[in-house]
């Protein structure tokens, strides 16, 4: 008995060893992917790095002047909650990245700021917009636009095509992603002339009714959203089956299937502001809409974790475009250290899917234009309206 | 006429979700009346529910998905009680209550590892998830059927307990623990009694609240729990009717509030009203009196 | 013999001296090691090793310990083959990895012959277990000290002790409440909140408050407190709520008291978030930016400090009064004690400590929202009072750091798939770990009702007694 456990035990210890086999390469690099798989970001989450992982398996290595080296994905999940994300970035600095991806939402990324920092570790933001994450955080890049714009794009959107007077916004209580762009866009639509109540929910709330009675009462004529995917499902479909006319409006956590699922057959209206419409054709969009969507197909597991779909979210195709930005920005350091990296970070400019990134004095994106698209509820799917920006 | 139409959305919320909580507060307050235990798993039961209709849905049409829900939701009931506060009868009442909150910590996490942590989407149970409209409010069927269903089952249980013999010995055992074990009656079949009607109801409440409120998480039944447990103690803990009136206030208050425009407080007022009439009379609407023996 | 001891003692104080001053001499700056490292030139022509050079001297002349000994690492494990790393080079490395270290060792090595000093002197024993106790005391932190330097101040094993020490200090504190005086409170989560606010908005730097406020023009508090005074603040502030709680919930009897104060804690949750207090408390958006420590023995010291006061007040009058009102009510009032004055002094003193602890978790957070104070959050500190023993001080801080370490580090691995060769091991996958762990707990609750200490202390004395009795038994 006791030669058949040795035995075993023995086994056990050689088996890796065996399976490892002979590196071709000159070493590994390792990109940390900051993301939410659990909680009210959860599903959102999951797509971003889905994007990321796409990218990863078109290149899974990365050249520098003294040969190649393979590039190994770290994922954390942060539970989309500010109290778990110390440790889960802590992880992160302690599995030596030498650049970290991520997060979506804003609340984590903040909370993650200070520790990133303090280890000298490049984060680039994919999706989150509030902008505090990159304000005051030297090493917090971002590659998407920031929550002033979007605000300003969606009180826009809601004069011009609404023709609103009074808007209605609703948060959730505690979420720096929905207080933040709340605050600039009742910011815009009051400089516009319009007017606006705000309320706010408790985390956890299951019941909109109560809000979406209010936003009749007071006679809005566009209810603004923008929550976390969880409770935009929701809320479409409450909206949905207490027959709610006002037209519903929301940023870009909202462009996501769960939101079409739930508005399909009824009559309500759904608008959003995003990073990406999948119908663009032209050029690298195109090849990437093509590619990801057959990689989708290919993946049982990568499929069920965009939602049993092949719709792409916005943020995959950031998630994407943020995995080449970090390879590009490896590139040009021509090293996988932190201070090496830290150092070109700001100069490292890339033409993604999603458009060209160049980074401003903060470290975010220079971006001029967002996508606006609506739900086509006949057909339960995304109807591409028009690209707007804040010029007009 | 429009008065009307801007606050009955509130009030009809607030009944239907009223009648969801006098459900499951009737588990609370039927195990606290025998066992002096604050039954900290009874929201997640709730949630299992809920989860054994996503999942079991998936395989097999509702007509066999729901009943089963009920079954295994009842079983599940049982087994908790058998498992976790059996074993602890003669243990102090602080060691099951911790016992208590180890079952629903434990729940929690099953729930969330077999889910991934991200909301399902609830089944659609034709015709009560239908909409009606109703004096130009459009509202679920479900908001109109809870109360009246709620009460048909509240009925059908106070006959139960005042008709039966079983019945008899419950209201024994809540009345005299000692006693009723003297006089022979089988304490652990009664109580297992208990958790088995506390957890039907429970199935069913779960099935009434998520055809309103679609996304089943695994925190999901935490605060309608807890707002049901503070009903239970609001209408006098033990006590059947006062749970099931207790629970009205709370979902129709908690929803005036919202009228109002206090959202970020319809949970802390809820809390503060329990505070209130601890305070002020500790034994609730309907509760009696006890003097401490020493 | 007593001459033997004061030589002895006297040699171990001159030798520790000569070692610190030695080791204090080598500390200096590492930028002459990093330097001579290269003795070849080899960086005139690899640039690779020329930038790996400069990244390591960089941090060393920017004065960052950590990073400078991770960028030598990486210098070292690159290049290794084309430096010189033997000789003084060597040694010169070495005693800028471990001089702290080193000069730790001393100073344990001088309290120890200190002590023995004492020992010698003292010939009535009366100072023998202060000695003692003060041996061991700067023995754990000259330990938690050198496995810092060791393992570095952001390694996971850091991370786990400092969470560790914080979460013992409040499991302590509400052990006093639960474990010694007998009231089932579930609020603990409530004042750990207030105390982290307390203490985020008063350190917040004056430049940063525009930054952190930025939906409430900077916000309404415009100056910043040391840490240390905004640390004794967040407990005030914490026991001055709990005094005003405790007025009305602390007449109630054991569960009701529990939903109570449950329902307490749900209220300053709600309050803290309200948006019209955001001036104060940025509303329900995260404050950061704060004070933070950086090395384990803040935490540890501070931790350190209260527990040993909570310790006091429990082997006080005070103190027996408690467990009297746990034991028997009614019994007490008889004995003449005034049950309200007694219960309202152990709520607001654990709902002091409470708030330190809310305080120091804060800072090790780096930031604090309102809605992480959930009951989830007390329910846990609560299992880890349980599992340690009720009524056990040591138990609740040993099984702070399991909990924590189990929770956070140990069972990590059952979240991630594994493979044993083709084989991949069934289950895991994200979510796992928590089952396993919420599983053994129960398993505590139901078969280990006393948890690992019972109401017993660990003591020395208690720990040689057994030892001593077990030979004798074996002897025998």
């Amino acid at each position: 008995m006791k030669k058949l456990l040795a035995l075993a035990l023995v086994l056990a210890i050689c088996l890796p060893v065996l399976a490892m086999g002979e590196a071709a390469t000159k070493g590994t690099i390792i990109v940390g992917v900051y993301e939410p798989a659990s909680g009210a970001s959860g599903a959102g989450g999951k797509q971003e790095t889905l994007g990321v992982l796409y990218a990863h398996s078109l290149q899974p290595t990365v050249t520098l002047s003294d040969g190649v080296y393979d590039i190994k994905l770290v994922e954390v999940d942060n539970g989309s909650d500010p109290a778990k994300a110390p440790t889960a970035a802590q992880t992160l600095v302690s599995a030596d990245a030498a650049i970290v991806l991520g997060s979506y939402g804003s609340g984590v990324s903040m909370a993650a700021a200070d520790i990133f920092d303090a280890a000298g570790l490049v984060a680039v933001g994919i999706s989150c917009t509030n902008p505090g994450v990159t304000l005051g955080n030297p090493l917090y890049y971002r590659i998407c636009y920031l929550d002033p714009f979007q605000g300003t794009v969606l009180a826009n959107f809601a004069k011009d095509e609404y023709g609103a007077k009074k808007a209605y916004t609703l948060g959730q209580l505690g979420n720096d992603y929905d207080i933040g762009l709340i605050n600039y866009f009742t910011e815009a639509f009051k400089a516009a002339g319009g007017e606006v109540v705000g309320e706010t929910f408790p985390e956890g709330t299951s019941d909109f009714s109560a809000y979406l009675t209010k936003a009749a009462n007071e006679d809005a004529q566009v209810i603004f959203a923008p929550c976390s995917d969880l409770y935009a499902a929701q809320i479409v479909e409450q909206a949905a089956s207490s027959g709610v006319k006002i037209p519903l409006l929301a940023g870009d956590t909202w462009d996501i299937s769960s939101v079409v699922e739930a508005a399909k057959g009824s009559q309500v209206s759904v608008a959003v502001s995003t990073f990406f419409d999948e119908g663009d054709t032209t050029g690298a969009a195109a090849d990437f809409v093509t590619g990801y969507k057959a990689w989708l197909n290919a993946n049982a597991d990568m499929k069920a974790n965009n939602g049993g779909n092949d719709v792409i979210a916005a943020v995959s195709a950031l998630g994407f475009d943020g995995y080449n930005l970090a390879l590009e920005s490896i590139r040009k350091a021509d090293s996988g250290e932190r201070e090496d990296i830290a150092g070109v970070m700001a100069d490292v400019t890339w033409s993604g899917v999603t458009g060209m990134i160049e980074f401003d004095e903060n470290g975010d994106a220079k971006r001029d234009q967002a996508f606006i698209k609506k739900v086509d509820t006949q057909n339960a799917v995304w109807e591409f309206v028009k690209v707007q920006g804040i010029g007009q | 006429m429009d008065f009307i139409q801007a606050n009955l959305p509130y009030l009809l919320a607030g009944i239907s979700v009223g009648g969801q909580y006098a459900l499951i507060s009737i588990g609370y307050t039927m195990v606290y009346g025998i066992l002096r235990l604050i039954n900290f798993a009874h929201g997640d039961i709730f949630t299992v529910a809920a989860f054994f209709a996503v999942y079991l849905s998936a395989t097999m049409p509702l007509i066999v998905s729901l009943p089963l829900t009920v079954v295994l939701t009842v079983v599940l009931g049982f087994v908790v009680e058998r498992v976790a506060y059996a074993p602890l009868r003669e243990a102090p009442r602080m060691s099951i209550m911790i016992s208590a909150i180890g079952v629903s910590y434990l729940l929690q996490n099953l729930m969330w590892y077999i889910t991934g942590g991200l909301a399902k989407q609830y089944v659609t149970i034709p015709w009560i998830s239908s909409s009606v409209t109703l004096w130009g409010t459009t509202t679920k069927m479900v908001t109109l059927v809870t109360p009246v269903l709620t009460i048909i089952l509240v009925v059908v249980l106070v006959q139960l307990i005042n008709h039966t013999k079983i019945g008899m010995a419950m209201r024994a055992v809540s009345k005299d623990f000692e006693t009723a074990k003297l006089m022979g009656i089988k304490i652990d079949a009664v109580i297992s009694i208990t958790f088995v009607i506390g957890s039907f109801l429970a199935a069913v409440g779960s099935m009434l609240y998520f055809s309103n409120y679609t996304a089943v998480t695994p925190l999901a039944g935490a605060m309608p729990g807890l707002k049901a447990f503070v009903a239970a103690v609001f209408g006098g803990i033990g006590s059947i009717p006062g749970a099931v009136v207790g629970a009205f206030i709370i979902g129709i208050s908690e929803n005036l509030l919202k009228a109002v425009g206090l959202t970020a407080f319809s949970d802390a007022f809820t809390f503060a009203l329990l505070i209130f009439v601890l305070v002020f009379k500790p034994t609730g609407l309907f509760g009696e009196a006890t003097t401490d023996k020493v | 013999m007593k001459a033997f001891k004061i030589i002895l003692s006297l040699l171990l104080v001159a030798s520790a001296v000569a070692l610190i001053v030695f080791v204090g001499g080598a500390l200096g700056n590492p930028d002459d090691v990093i330097a001579r490292l290269d003795a070849d030139n080899l960086a005139a022509t690899d640039s690779k090793l020329q930038k790996a050079r400069d990244r390591a001297l960089e941090s060393a002349q920017a004065g960052d310990r950590e990073k400078t000994l991770r960028n030598i690492d990486r210098y070292v494990e690159g290049f290794g083959d084309q430096l010189e790393l033997g000789g003084q080079n060597r040694l010169d490395l070495f005693f800028y990895r471990h001089g702290p270290s080193l000069i730790a060792v001393s100073i344990v090595v001088i309290v120890a012959a200190a002590a023995l000093l004492v020992s010698a002197l003292d010939s009535r024993g009366r100072y023998r277990k202060a000695a003692i106790y003060a041996l061991l005391i700067v023995l754990l932190y000259a330990g938690i000290y050198i496995v810092e330097n060791l393992a570095g101040a952001s390694s996971m094993l850091m991370t786990v002790l400092k969470k560790g020490a914080i979460y013992a200090l409040i499991a302590v504190s509400l052990n006093l409440l639960n474990g010694f005086t007998g009231l089932f409170s579930l609020g603990q989560a409530g004042f750990m909140l207030i105390g982290a606010y307390t203490y985020a908005i008063f350190t917040i730097a004056t430049e940063n408050r525009a930054q952190v406020y930025q939906y409430y023009n900077g916000g309404l508090v415009q100056f910043s407190l040391p840490p240390l005074v905004a640390l004794v603040l967040a407990g005030l502030a914490a026991a001055f709520f709990a005094s005003l709680v405790g007025l009305p919930v602390l007449r109630l009897k054991s569960d009701y008291l529990a939903i109570a104060t449950l329902g307490f804690a749900e209220i300053i949750r709600a309050i803290f978030q309200y948006d019209g207090l955001g001036p104060l408390t940025n509303g329900s958006n995260l404050l950061r930016k704060f004070a933070t420590f950086d090395s384990a023995l803040f935490p540890f010291a501070v931790a350190g400090v209260c527990i040993a006061l909570i310790a006091m007040l429990i082997h006080s009058t005070y103190g027996r009064a408690f467990k009297a009102i746990r034991d028997d009510e009614v019994a007490a009032e008889a004995m003449g004690i005034n049950l309200f004055r007694h219960k309202q002094m152990a709520f607001v003193i654990s709902s002091f400590f409470a708030g330190v602890g809310g305080a120091l978790l804060a800072m090790f957070q780096t930031t604090v929202q309102a809605s992480a104070f959930k009951s989830s959050m007390t329910y846990e500190l609560l299992l880890i009072v349980v599992i340690g023993g009720m009524g056990s001080i040591t138990g609740s801080v040993l099984a702070s750091f399991l909990f924590i370490a189990s929770s956070e580090w140990w069972l990590r691995f059952l979240d991630n798939t594994q493979m044993i060769g083709d084989f991949q091991v069934p289950l895991l996958r994200s979510g796992f770990r928590m089952v396993v762990f919420s599983a053994i707990i129960m398993v505590v609750v139901l078969f280990y009702r006393r948890g690992i200490m019972g109401d017993k202390e660990f003591s020395l004395k208690r720990l040689s007694q057994r030892f001593r009795r077990k030979g004798e038994s074996r002897n025998a």
